[in-house]
């Protein structure tokens, strides 16, 4: 057994912003001789024996690390690194605290099983005051990357807001349209736009920027804006995309191209035209036949590759009906895996996309399924999913017309 | 996964063979395998896809920084031998459009 020295000569100077608690947790006796260690290290010890007790602590304290004693009688060593993990998913990661379990056996198979949960590092009892100190001031490095880290983080939230608020204010509201979508980190490279055009047409630019985060969003924000004002002023949808293509040319580095499929939605005539440059197939369907009407493939190298022409856009037009609905989603959606690695599929999705069309909540139906499939899986690419039934639109714009009386 | 490259006809024919899966883990080596080849003038790079399993949209970016590259030197890019999925993953890109595909 060591003795314990009585004092030390350096105190430890703790950086202001760092939250100024060790919570230790052991019997009573354990627990003091720790906290006599911890003298002189710069922080305040709070001591607890049971895990309730602990984490009662850990909730209205700001503290930096947890000393975890593996002889503590009832609560499993194990058990409770879980127990403050679960907890900690809750925090930011500038507030989380380092786990620190005490064992005084080296042949303590608990010891992996604490690392596994997720505890940050182990101490072998008994140790001296200088291996206590080195220890702390290995775990303040780590303390200070998450710090870092979740700055970071807190600020590309921000950023994403910023996007995100940019997009809705130039889109215009499509009754009946529902999306999906989900990011695969912070920024989305996937993004549906909507816009008027004056000649009454509405215009959506539905679209995959390569790779995801924020190298793949950088183009949201240029893209979203030229869209929304070429399509105000009236400019034809060829000459937006070839527009488009020339900004994409010159912004994104060789190897970054933006999928994307544009309609242009007439509900006078009732027409929706199509123009698909490497999006994976834009479903028509009939939801009183019950069955996917029309498929349109992508026709056209993705933008931002090549030159392009306006007089090379074709769009493709066909008659929509009320129970017309149009179903786009990105390759992300398809490409999704499950947590034993099978992917979800083009097959399983009009698989599923046919057995609910009679559904009336349709949408919801093909997204509970693939949330299901997903599972815990991490997600690899950004998803997205979009519905516009014509339904909705197609009345609102009949109510609207003005009656004319012979 | 792996990118293997060989330097075939006295150095006028660069193929290079792709096995497993073609993303984003496989972008340096894809690198590594062209870029310090000098004197590549007017040599074509074929890339051999029929080991390959699958293919994503940074696979798509690979092929496009090979082409810039060989075309900067007088040379082209040549896909070979893609398998079903891999094709289906051209086709939607259009990339018959851009690079030969045999």
């Amino acid at each position: 057994m060591e003795t314990v020295t009585s004092e030390l000569n350096n105190t430890v100077v703790v950086d202001a912003a760092m939250a100024e608690y060790i919570l230790v947790i052991d019997s009573p006796v354990g627990g003091v001789k720790i906290k006599h260690q911890l003298k002189g290290s710069g922080y305040k010890v709070l001591m607890a024996a049971t895990a309730a007790k602990a984490i009662q602590l850990y909730k209205n304290y700001p503290v930096s690390m947890i000393f975890i004693s593996m002889t503590l009688p009832d609560t499993g060593a194990v058990d409770l690194v879980r127990k403050i993990k679960h907890k900690q998913s809750e925090y930011k990661d500038s507030q989380i605290a380092a786990i620190v379990v005490l064992t005084d056996n080296q042949k303590d198979k608990d010891l992996q099983a604490c690392m596994a949960a997720g505890a940050n590092d182990f101490i072998i009892k008994p140790f001296t005051d200088n291996v206590l100190l080195a220890r702390i001031k290995a775990l303040e490095q780590f303390l200070e990357i998450n710090k870092v880290y979740g700055a970071e983080v807190e600020e590309q939230k921000t950023a994403r807001n910023i996007f995100d608020a940019a997009i809705e204010a130039r889109n215009i509201e499509i009754k009946g349209m529902r999306i999906h979508s989900q990011a695969a980190s912070i920024f989305c490279g996937d993004m549906a736009l909507t816009s008027k055009h004056p000649d009454g047409d509405i215009y959506v630019l539905f679209a995959d920027l390569t790779g995801h985060g924020l190298s793949a969003a950088i183009g949201v924000l240029p893209v979203s804006d030229m869209f929304s004002n070429l399509t105000q002023k009236g400019k034809s949808a060829e000459d937006i995309l070839q527009q488009v293509n020339q900004q994409l040319l010159c912004l994104l580095p060789t190897g970054m191209f933006m999928a994307c499929c544009m309609l242009k939605i007439n509900l006078t005539e009732k027409t929706v035209s199509v123009w698909n440059a490497g999006m994976p197939d834009i479903y028509i369907v009939d939801r009183y036949i019950k069955t996917i009407t029309k498929r349109f493939t992508s026709t056209a190298i993705p933008l931002g590759i090549t030159k392009l022409q306006a007089k090379d856009i074709n769009f493709e037009s066909v008659n929509i009906k009320a129970s017309n609905n149009i179903i786009m989603l990105s390759d992300g959606f398809t490409d999704s895996m499950n947590e034993t690695g099978g992917m979800f599929g083009i097959r399983r999705f009009e698989s599923i996309l046919e057995k609910n069309l009679a559904d009336d909540n349709l949408f919801k139906r093909i997204v509970d399924t693939f949330i299901l499939f997903k599972g815990n899986s991490k997600p690899r690419d950004d998803v997205t999913l979009i519905s516009i039934p014509f339904k909705e639109i197609l009345n609102a714009n009949e109510n609207s017309q003005p009656t004319i009386l012979d | 996964m792996a990118v293997v490259q060989q330097i075939l006809d006295d150095g006028k024919k660069v193929e290079i063979n792709i096995s497993g899966r073609f993303d984003y883990e496989l972008s340096q080596a894809f690198r590594d395998a062209y870029l310090h080849l000098t004197d590549i003038n007017g040599v074509n790079f074929h890339i051999n896809l029929s080991e390959a399993s699958y293919m994503d949209s940074s696979a798509l970016g690979m092929l496009l920084l090979l082409r810039e590259h060989a075309k900067s030197n007088g040379g082209r890019v040549i896909i070979e031998q893609p398998g079903e999925q891999i094709d289906k993953i051209l086709k939607v890109a259009n990339f018959e459009q851009l690079f030969t595909i045999n």
